[in-house]
Formats: structure tokens, sequence, C-alpha cells
């Protein structure tokens, strides 16, 4: 992004995202974040759990400044995101590859053009598109599916169309935000496995989830919260670390 | 760069047009019926405008002279009466002439008239034009005043009446267009926003996986544009060859003293403005409505 080039250390010394005391209070008075503090290095993948309402939704919505903090910052790649102008809110957007518990596909766009609206939303050549699109669709393993409407798809198939789109700008980060709410178990774990690939691949992964199994089950850095307050609660079994 | 911006735009629209033909087609038609009802009444005021003039220009003045003027005060009077304010044009009419003129709006009754051509109780007169109707009871006053003039004749009372009904019927028109242009207008811009309001979703989608504005309206707008240019370009088709067959028949028919509107200019100036205003429309109903989605 931008500052690499003003700060070339910044890679080395930024994390990729850092909260600093951030609150957020809705217009309507309910409180989602009190006071949290944590950061995300690169190529790390982390889970963010909690119980309904505690607040996972709020965080994913700050990184891609979708809400500004009420109080605190958040820094992605060391800016301030309520600082961005709006062009460099697009930009921020195009470089964050988000996928949600409902999909959100495109409904009257094939999968093909659900994939290539996020290219061409990054301004890339019908060239690079032709060439990328059935790249990344090979990668999610949905090679065959490209002329196909999201409807004519299962969950699991369309929950791997929005995860293609995600990753097609080759994003530094891939934000999923409950990407196995709507999904069987054998489903989730497989999407599961897909995201762990993506991570070894070299893309930093944040994902919110309710799943404790699939959490317990890989071992991975955990966020967890509660009421909107990070908690000191441990999930039965992990590798987690606390946010700083 | 902007011009491969545009194509998108544009193959975006056509794309969108074709998936949503149900919500295309009802909008195009929506579209249709408030330009063709605009159209309609515009007609009906250009002709009802047309109407008032053509009866305020057969307005004049019969300036009837003394009997045994000799033609020097004849000459003198008619360049008095020329120079009156408002005057346009004079016209000599002999008492001959004015026989032969009673004699063929008589027509077959002309009979009543035999045996008046050595005998012709009708006076020399002078026509008066006037270059506005209002002015025609002024002018009719400064001309009785003048000598060698036996009488003036205008058809008082009614002449002021005629133009107090001229001037309602232009205002009445004024404001049927007006109202219907308004109509058209709401119409229009709500059909759209009802077309844009079911893709909501899309658009907000749009913008989280990081779109301009621009990029997002561009579509929108161009779908605009061609929903306005399908519609006001069916209303304009289907009332140019309504009036256009009208005319035809009228032309057989003649009807009375009134023929409508009937100038090409006008009218292809008339199409092209509806035409204009239904697409400029689309496009501006389709910015206002994306408007409100893009604040994500």
């Amino acid at each position: 992004m931008s500052n690499k080039e003003k700060n070339p250390r910044a890679r080395e010394v930024v994390p990729l995202i850092k909260f600093c005391n951030v609150t957020k209070i809705y217009p309507n008075g309910v409180r989602a974040l009190v006071d949290v503090s944590f950061s995300i290095e690169r190529g790390e993948f982390v889970f963010v759990v909690g119980p309904s309402g505690a607040g996972k939704t709020t965080l994913t919505k700050l990184i891609c400044r979708e809400e500004l903090p009420t109080r605190g910052q958040v820094l992605v790649n060391g800016r301030n995101v309520a600082r961005l102008r709006p062009s460099e809110v697009a930009n921020l957007r195009r470089r964050i590859g988000m996928v949600f518990q409902d999909f959100r596909l495109l409904p009257r766009k094939t999968v093909f053009e659900n994939v290539a609206l996020a290219l061409e939303i990054a301004g890339a050549s019908w060239r690079e598109i032709r060439k990328r699109v059935p790249e990344v669709l090979a990668r999610v393993g949905l090679a065959d599916k490209a002329r196909c409407f999201p409807h004519q798809l299962s969950g699991g198939e369309q929950q791997r169309v929005a995860i293609a789109r995600a990753l097609v700008n080759r994003p530094f980060l891939l934000m999923a935000d409950e990407p196995t709410g709507n999904l069987d178990p054998q489903t989730s774990w497989d999407l599961l496995q897909l995201l762990l690939k993506i991570n070894e691949e070299g893309t930093t992964v944040l994902m919110v989830t309710h799943a404790w199994d699939l959490v317990n089950a890989v071992g991975k850095r955990v966020i967890s919260l509660q009421e909107g307050r990070l908690t000191e609660e441990l999930p039965a079994w992990g590798n987690y670390r606390y946010g700083t | 760069m902007a011009l491969r911006f545009f194509w998108r735009w544009v193959k975006e629209a056509i794309v969108n047009l074709v998936r949503n033909l149900w919500l295309a087609t009802s909008a195009v038609g929506m579209i249709a019926v408030a330009v063709f009802l605009l159209g309609f009444i515009v007609l009906l005021a250009l002709n009802a405008a047309h109407f008032a003039r053509t009866v305020e220009k057969g307005l004049e003045i019969a300036v009837f002279l003394k009997d045994g003027l000799k033609s020097a005060e004849r000459e003198e009077l008619a360049r008095k009466l020329a120079q009156i304010e408002g005057v346009a044009k004079v016209e000599f009419v002999s008492r001959q002439e004015a026989l032969e003129k009673l004699r063929r709006e008589l027509g077959e009754n002309s009979d009543l008239l035999r045996g008046l051509d050595k005998n012709n109780p009708l006076p020399d007169s002078f026509r008066l034009f006037p270059k506005q109707p209002q002015l025609v009871p002024l002018i009719a006053k400064e001309a009785a005043a003048l000598p060698g003039v036996e009488k003036v004749r205008y058809g008082e009372g009614v002449v002021e009446k005629l133009l107090r009904v001229t001037n309602w019927i232009r205002w009445a028109a004024a404001g049927l267009v007006l109202l219907f242009a308004v109509a058209a207008v709401f119409l229009t811009v709500t059909t759209i926003r009802l077309s844009i309001l079911s893709r909501g979703e899309e658009i907000s989608i749009m913008k989280l996986l990081g779109a301009t504005n621009w990029f997002v309206r561009g579509p929108f707008v161009c779908e605009g544009l061609l929903i306005g240019f399908l519609g006001a370009g069916l209303a304009t088709g289907f009332l140019a060859w309504g009036y256009w067959s009208l005319l035809w028949h009228l032309e057989e028919t003649t009807l009375f003293f009134f023929r409508p509107v009937s100038e090409a200019r006008t009218l292809i100036t008339l199409y092209l403005s509806l035409l204009f205003s239904g697409v400029l429309l689309g496009g501006i109903s389709s910015f206002i409505s994306v408007r409100r989605f893009l604040a994500v």
C-alpha cells in the first residue's frame, strides 16, 4: 500500500492490524466494543470467537471501515482507517478479501461474473480477468461451475465462490465473518481446510466463528470477545494467544 | 481508461436490462405512459394556443366612409388611419368589392342581391388590421374621430370577451402542461427508484468489494438513460403516428375554420424534446435513486 513506499521499514515494524483502545457505540446506544486492543501480524491465522452480540462482526466492520470507532484507533498497515479519503477506503477494501455468513453473491450474475466483479472494481483488464478468474476458481475447486448462477449451487459451493471473489485480488487479509454459519459440519470442515491452505500460501486470515469444534481442532490463535470486551476465558484446547 | 469504463457501464446496463426483463419492461411502460400523456397534453395546449392566435388574427376593424368623399380626401384619410398607433395595415374596400364579397358569402342565396349592381347600398370602407388584438378598441376609437368617417365597426363587446377567452385558454393550457410535466417527473422517478430499490443489497456488496461510487452508479445511470430512451421513444412514436394520422384525416374533411398545428418544425421540435426529456429524466432518476445506497 501507499505507506509502504513512504516508509520502507513499515512492513517489518507495523503490525497488519492494530486496535488501540477501540470503543464502538452505535447511534442506538448499543455498546458493541469496549476498550479493545490487540494486533495481528502478517501471515497469522486468527479466530475471533464469542457469543452472539459480543461485537465480533463490529470488529470486522471496523477493519474494512464500514463503521468508524467511537473512541480509539484502528490501524491497518499502520494507517488510521478513520483518516482515509473515500478513494483510499475503496482501495483498502480491494485489498481485504471479505467472506460473509450469507455469502453476499450477486444473484443475477454468474459465478464467473461474481468473481470477475472484484477484479473489475480493482481496474483489471479483460485479459487479466480471463486469466485469473479460472485460476482462482480452480483453487477453490469450482473450475467447472463458472457459468452457473449462485442459486444453482449448494451453500458450500456458494461460499467457495465468495472465497474465490475475496482471493482474486490477492488480498493482504482474508476476513471471514462466520463463513460456516449456514453450512453443515462436513462442508464447514472442508471450508476451514481451504482457509488454512490459503493461510499457508501466505495470506493473513481472520475468521469470526461460533464453531468451537473447528477452533479446537486446529489450534490457532484465538481472540475471544464477551459483551464487547476481550476475555480471559480459554478455549478447550489450542495454541491461542491473547491480544496485547 | 475512461472509455473502457464507459463501455463497461453500457454493457452492464444492457445485461441488467435483459436479466431483469420484467422489471425493465414495466419501467419502460410506465415512462411511456407518462411521456405519452405529457405529449398529448402539450399537443392539445399547442393547438389551443394556435386556435387562440387564429381567432385573434381574424380580428379587424371596418371603417365605413361617408358618401361622396373625393379621392384626395380618401387618400388623406387612409394616411391618417395608417398613422394611428398599432395599425399594421390599411386596406381599401370599394363598394363594388364589398358587394362582390357579400354575394360570395351568400352563395346560393345571392339572388337576393340581384338588381343591386346599379343601386349599391353599401358604402366604401377601409379594413384596418391591428398589430396586437388588444389594441382593437383603442384603434377603433381614434379612427371614429377622423373626418370623413361615417361609422366604425369591430364587434364591440364581443372582441373584449373573445380576448378574455383566448387569454384563459392560454393560461389553462400552460397550467395543464405544467401539471402533467410534474406528474410525469414523479411517475418516472418513482418507477426507477422502485427498480433500483430491489438492488440495494447488490450496491452495498459492490461498495464492500471496494467499488468507487461512479463504478456503481455508472451502469445504473446508463440503465436509466436507456429505459428513458425506450419509454420516451415508444411514447413519442405513438404520439407522432397518432397525430399524423389525425392530420391526414382532417386534411380530407377540412374542419370549418380551424386548422390544427401541422408545421413540421414545431412538431419535430416537440417530439425531440419529449424524447430528450424522457432520456434525461431516466438518467437523473437513477442518479438520485442510487445515491442513498452508496453511503456504505
